[in-house]
């Protein structure tokens, strides 16, 4: 048990971290790249 | 070409003042006091076809003749869906593998999904809904822009536009599709339906996935 006790950390903190970084990126604002040009629709 | 024009709101005045200024086609008026620049008439015999919401549907089987509505036919001839989310599934109909089709209009929604439209629209929190037999995502709007938007594998398309100017042309192209006898919903003549809507005033955008 005492050597899976650091081991369990580590995945512990990485999924922290995870969530963390996937938590920021969905505050990002979304925004459409642009790029639209007009055509004809035939 | 005549049509009645069966008034039932902005979305309907709307529509008969861009079918009045496309080549070829008479319009009148059936309710709609206040619009001095129609004729009236008090039923649709003698017509090619009676556009509307839900009473054009009535007053066209009446007249035998078939009705252009931005909803279902309910069994009559004409075409259906000449709507915001008809435009978005006509632009889907051109391309290849489409993967979204949504629509953003004026309105307090809620829902599971994000849609990311052009500026100044950007990213709503969208629902999915049907429209006929297709799958529509309706996204809310705090503004006066609408959008109808589809996006392919391969291709991109887009209009957006004053809502209320986009639901009339979206409803008044609908009669370029008109054939006696024929039931049809707007996207499965997706060329002629949005070449109507060009030539009515909107602009359709385009760009690579």
């Amino acid at each position: 048990m005492s050597r899976l006790k650091p081991l369990l950390i580590v995945v512990a903190v990485a999924a922290a971290i995870s969530t963390l970084v996937k938590t920021r990126l969905s505050d990002q604002p979304q925004v459409d790249p642009g790029g639209w040009k007009p055509v004809d629709p035939t | 070409m005549r049509v009645v024009v069966a008034v039932e709101g902005e979305v309907t005045t709307r529509a008969a003042h861009s079918l009045a200024s496309h080549p070829g086609i008479e319009v009148s008026l059936l309710g709609g006091d206040g619009i001095a620049r129609f004729p009236r008439v008090d039923d649709a015999t003698g017509h090619d076809a009676v556009v509307g919401v839900s009473r054009a549907k009535r007053v066209a089987l009446e007249a035998g003749i078939p009705a252009v509505v931005t909803g279902e036919l309910d069994g009559s001839p004409g075409v259906a869906w000449a709507s915001v989310a008809g435009l978005a599934l006509a632009l889907a109909s051109g391309l290849n593998e489409t993967e979204r089709v949504a629509v953003a209009i004026p309105g307090d929604h809620t829902g599971d999904r994000t849609v990311v439209f052009p500026s100044p629209i950007d990213a709503q929190r969208a629902r999915r809904e049907m429209v006929g037999d297709r799958e529509v995502e309706i996204a809310g709007t705090n503004g006066e822009l609408a959008a109808a938007l589809a996006l392919g594998t391969q291709r991109h398309r887009v209009i957006v536009d004053h809502h209320r100017f986009m639901e009339g042309i979206a409803l008044a192209a609908g009669v370029l599709l008109v054939e006696p006898g024929v039931s049809l919903a707007v996207w499965e003549r997706p060329d002629a339906y949005l070449q109507a809507s060009v030539e009515m005033g909107l602009v359709i955008g385009e760009r690579a996935a």
